[in-house]
């Protein structure tokens, strides 16, 4: 009887490490790497300053969870300077989720992708946009950090 | 009593099966370089007349005045200003002059005459994008000036003295 529930306590527990090991597989978010700077220097007279885009990023996305939709937010490390704006835009295809569309990122996390499920392990695109007003004046170089998460949707 | 425990044990199992657990949060970061560097552009729109026709017995030609023009302006810096010249001196008698109208903030120095040295004719332009303001010329003759055939002048506008 004791040999019996020993059995039982150890299936137990590797169910339950299994079921950790699936979580760990059922979500992955990865990028392929960071934008190239953007330095603003142009505009049309009359207009603000030139935006500027990123080009060929991409990000690796696998959403199969028995939980539910996930989502995809960003968020930077802090503010934007006054006048100068950052947006992100993520591609998924409609059957696999929703992309907000461009969003304008700040120091709160802001949803970028909603409803993503079913996502076996694809590769999307993914665009920065950094625009600035003339009143934002001359910036100097700076950086900012974008934490993408990805979690249960509430 | 094999029976209670494989009961429980079998519960504990089903119990770990239906425990989906919430997603963890994955993540990944991205770092962004942004800058914006000095930037002072003009432009303007228009291909200005002037022609002199009439006086009034006793007082020089009329002026005439053009206001055709428009001009724009892009500025991302403090105090910034337009000046304007051109390559040729006007003909003895004639004076050419232009007007042009003050983004907001910036100060207009109303007619200037324009010549080979440039003159300012807006200061103070600060952080701002507008477009659509006026640019008006006027042609001043003496009688002096005598008959004087189609001439043009190229005048060049400088944005500069921004901070």
């Amino acid at each position: 009887m004791r040999r019996v529930s020993v059995t039982l306590c150890a299936l137990v527990l590797l169910l339950a490490g299994w079921t950790k090991a699936a979580q760990a597989q059922f979500t992955i978010l990865t990028v392929s790497g960071n934008p190239a700077p953007f330095n603003v220097s142009t505009a049309v007279a009359g207009s603000d300053p030139t935006t500027l885009s990123s080009s060929g990023l991409t990000y690796f996305l696998k959403s199969k969870h028995p939980a539910g939709p996930t989502q995809v937010t960003a968020q930077l490390d802090s503010p934007m300077p006054a006048g100068t704006t950052l947006t992100l835009t993520m591609n998924i295809p409609a059957t696999q989720g929703t992309s907000v569309g461009p969003v304008a990122l700040d120091a709160t996390p802001r949803a970028i992708l909603i409803n993503v499920d079913k996502v076996n392990g694809n590769t999307y695109g993914m665009t920065y946009t950094f625009a600035a007003t003339a009143a934002a004046g001359v910036v100097p170089s700076q950086t900012r950090t974008v934490t993408l998460t990805m979690s249960t949707q509430p | 009593m094999l029976i209670k425990t494989a009961r429980t044990a079998a519960a504990a199992i089903a119990l770990t099966l239906l425990a989906i657990p919430a997603v963890q949060a994955q993540t990944a970061t991205q770092t962004v370089t942004f800058a914006v560097n000095a930037i002072n552009q003009i432009a303007f729109v228009g291909t200005p007349s002037l022609t002199i026709t009439t006086a009034v017995a006793g007082s020089a030609p009329t002026s005439v005045t053009d206001a055709s023009s428009t001009w724009a302006v892009t500025c991302n810096q403090t105090g910034a200003k337009i000046s304007a010249n051109i390559p040729l001196a006007m003909p003895a008698g004639l004076t050419l002059s232009a007007n042009l109208a003050a983004p907001a903030g910036a100060t207009s120095a109303s007619y200037q005459a324009l010549g080979t040295v440039a003159v300012d004719l807006v200061t103070g332009i600060t952080k701002l994008a507008q477009g659509s303001l006026a640019a008006t010329y006027k042609l001043d003759a003496t009688a002096a000036a005598g008959v004087v055939t189609t001439a043009t002048r190229v005048v060049t506008y400088t944005i500069s003295g921004g901070v």
